[in-house]
């Protein structure tokens, strides 16, 4: 038996209300205990007292006895302190107005929340789970410290889940009719899977690829659950970083798409609330700072306010191992597991414009001179490769794969504008330092010597690669040429191309000629073609302006030329070359 | 008894009842069980009478029935009776969802259907359970124990009926502003 009997069992023995055993217990206790005795002693009279006073209420006599100024004055009484004044029967009617008059409909069965978070979150799969506290507080001032537990899963998967259990209300009532509204829960759901694509932290972490479950443990059936949101958040992601949050933290306030925390009502009451509960810290939004502030009830609680989630977490010091988490993860979740057709499509788009970007660049840029098949065939030549083409065009497209696929992502998983356009703005700086490579490898002497190689090899012309190179005189490639040192003479050479560039109408004669001598060649037939050209080509300058001092000049290298090939009986436009010498010496002496 | 002390007592009981003696059906079925006499009878009414015969009448007509009743039986000031009535009356204009009280977790589930209902359009009817004479004697039993327990706890029997009006009405407003 109790020690001592509580005031509602002795009322209802005095009035009869319980049954004989029960009353017989109460007895006995009764008459063994003072303490109880007085109690029931002071009940009884009190039960006797208002026995009476009832009665009094079926004597008319009585009241008509009455003294009239007492009952005057019990009168006034009544008037003046029970009856609410004007004033204050404004103030009764404005509160009932504010009033919302529906009621509010919860679950006909008894849904109460799940004992134990483990079981909530099923035990065949693998993962962890984290518990936040919220604040809850109802329209009435009643408040609540609302437990949150998160689990999520370890496994990476498309089709991941979010489950929020909670005891809620269902509906709305009123006129007679019953409404349907959107559960804190469903709200819920719907927010937290926005928040995973949106917010930075939460993507990093793959929950949207996760599966999530989270449950709200509050005393009280949920009307709505936006304050909750930071707490819920806050519990997902200690769950996905496996760590623990510390039970003297509670958590209020929202949480935008951006991962800022929004403010939340009746803060001032949650803090109160949470204080008196035991909570050491409160964690709210910047936007709740001001009413917070100045309050001297909220003395042995710490109010922390934060503009944004990350914040939060490092405040936390939540090891949120962002590296950790996704190398926990299969990388090869960057790109979509199961590619549609249409994902092949623009995949193969975006990789084509990765290359036509560059090419257009090449084309476009700063080396507006040559062509992108010239600079190739210059690297070629110099790198002493056949194939470099072949190399850049692999090294091209693996770099239009990489952009292709980083772009195809960012436009099908993201679908953000400023991700384009910082893609294009990246492959424009990767065109720009691969051409400023080449350009620094590759100088303008890189391509006067592939000139000349090309010419000698295939009679190809480069002329317009030259256009900046400054004038040689003519009288400076006659000196030279005319030195019996194979230095001087190659010198001449370079001389006579770059003249003959300058006055096309000569460079084949000088080209020849310079090449033969300065190599000292043996072959009669090229001889025999070079001398041919040196016919013409005097039978060109004959009649030109300094045409005595070009053929004066030049005629020793070709008699030479002539006497070392044994060609002076070969004939050439019906007369040997002998008699072709002889008989322009004589015409010009 | 029947000193002026006394009748201050049966007043400070009366309204109690009437103040805080609970939902507006229960301090209906207090009074006619405790305080109405029946002409017929010369006795207070027994609850399977009241169940027979008022449980279908609108708690505004019976309020006001009772209310002249007890003018008319008990010869006291109608004054006096009409500030002891003024809030009970006051509530027949409200919904009841709104008066429901904040820790009666179960009465919003037991009365939804007629949440949305003035008080004063309820019934008993409305109200009982499945032994509607049992409901009606205990509902007056739980206002005489408010009553009892306003006595015992608040020593209401010792202070003064100023202050215990004063108590009763703050009582009021705090119902008002923290009820559903």
């Amino acid at each position: 038996m109790k020690e001592h009997l509580s005031t509602e069992e002795i009322e209802s023995f005095l009035m009869e209300k319980i049954d004989k055993k029960e009353a017989l217990k109460i007895k006995k206790h009764l008459s063994e205990c003072s303490v109880c005795m007085n109690k029931a002693n002071k009940i009884k009279d009190i039960l006797q007292d208002i026995e009476k006073c009832i009665n009094l209420y079926s004597k008319p006599e009585v009241w008509e006895r009455t003294d009239s100024t007492k009952m005057q004055e019990i009168k006034n009484t009544l008037e003046k302190n029970l009856r609410p004044s004007e004033i204050e029967l404004k103030k009764i009617k404005k509160l009932i107005e504010q009033k919302k008059y529906h009621s509010i409909i919860t679950p006909t069965d008894n849904i109460e929340p799940k004992e134990g978070f483990r079981l909530a979150a099923s035990p065949y799969k693998k993962g962890f789970f984290a518990k936040t506290i919220g604040i809850g507080i109802s329209e009435k001032g009643e408040g609540a410290l609302i437990e949150v537990s998160a689990w999520v899963s370890d496994e990476i998967k498309e089709d991941a889940n979010i489950e929020v259990i909670a005891k809620e209300i269902t509906g709305i009532e009123e006129g007679g009719r019953t409404y349907s509204i959107r559960t804190p829960t469903e709200w819920l759901k719907k927010v937290i899977s926005q928040r995973f694509n949106t917010i930075k932290l939460l993507k990093a972490l793959n929950l949207d690829k996760r599966d999530v479950i989270v449950e709200i443990n509050s005393p009280k059936f949920l009307e709505e659950a936006q304050s909750l949101l930071l707490a819920v958040i806050i519990a997902i992601i200690f769950a996905a970083t496996k760590n623990t949050c510390h039970e003297n933290i509670a958590f209020s306030a929202d949480l935008k798409p951006n991962g800022q925390l929004g403010r939340v009502g009746k803060i001032r009451e949650k803090a109160i609330y949470a204080m008196n509960k035991g909570i050491k810290q409160l964690i709210v939004s910047k936007d709740n700072e001001a009413e917070l502030q100045n309050i001297e009830e909220l003395s042995d609680i710490q109010i922390i306010s934060f503009f944004h989630i990350d914040e939060v977490i490092e405040f936390l010091k939540v090891k949120v191992t962002i590296e950790e988490s996704i190398s926990s993860t299969p990388r090869s979740t960057i790109l979509p597991k199961k590619n549609t057709l249409a994902d092949y499509v623009v995949f193969f788009v975006s990789s084509l414009l990765g290359a036509i970007i560059i090419l257009l660049w090449c084309l476009l840029g700063k080396f507006k001179f040559f062509i992108l098949s010239d600079l190739i065939s210059v690297f070629n030549f110099k790198l002493g490769t056949t194939n470099l083409f072949g190399y850049m065009l692999i090294i091209d497209s693996l770099i239009s794969l990489f952009l292709g696929t980083w772009i195809f992502n960012r436009i099908y998983h993201e679908r953000k504008f400023m991700h384009i356009v910082s893609m294009i703005v990246l492959i424009f700086f990767a065109a720009n330092i691969s051409l400023f490579i080449v350009n620094f490898y590759i100088t303008p002497k890189d391509f006067e010597r592939y000139a000349q190689v090309e010419y000698l090899k295939h009679n190809k012309y480069f002329g317009r690669l030259f256009d900046n190179i400054p004038n040689y005189t003519f009288q400076k490639f006659i000196e030279l040429s005319k030195s019996n040192s194979l230095k001087n003479n190659a010198k001449a050479i370079d001389i006579g191309l770059k003249i003959s560039i300058n006055d096309p109408e000569f460079k084949t004669v000088f080209i020849e000629m310079c090449i033969l001598l300065k190599n000292r060649i043996t072959d009669t037939q090229k001889a025999n073609s070079l001398l041919q050209r040196y016919v013409d080509f005097v039978a060109f300058i004959k009649s030109k302006k300094n045409a005595k001092e070009i053929i004066f000049d030049t005629i020793p290298y070709a008699k030479s030329i002539m006497k070392q090939y044994r060609l002076e009986e070969t004939f050439y436009r019906g007369r040997t070359f002998k008699a072709f010498f002889e008989s322009i010496l004589n015409e010009f002496e | 008894m029947d000193t002026i002390e006394d009748q201050e007592l049966a007043i400070k009981s009366f309204i109690i009842a009437l103040w805080a003696g609970g939902y507006p059906h229960e301090i209906i079925c207090f009074l006619l069980r405790h305080l109405i006499v029946d002409d017929s009878e010369d006795n207070h009414l027994d609850s399977s009478k009241i169940e027979k015969k008022l449980s279908s009448i609108p708690l505004k007509k019976l309020i006001k029935t009772i209310k002249n009743k007890l003018i008319s039986q008990s010869k006291l000031p109608s004054d006096i009776i009409d500030s002891a009535f003024f809030k009970i009356e006051f509530l027949m204009d409200v919904k009841l969802a709104y008066i429901i009280k904040p820790a009666d977790k179960s009465a919003k589930n037991r009365w939804k259907k007629i949440l949305h209902k003035m008080v004063g359009e309820t019934t008993l009817q409305d109200y009982f359970g499945s032994n509607p004479e049992q409901n009606i004697n205990y509902w007056a039993y739980s206002v005489k124990k408010r009553i009892i327990r306003a006595f015992f706890e608040g020593g209401w029997k010792d202070r003064s009926l100023k202050d215990l009006c004063i108590y009763l009405k703050r009582l009021w407003f705090h119902e008002l502003e923290y009820s559903n």
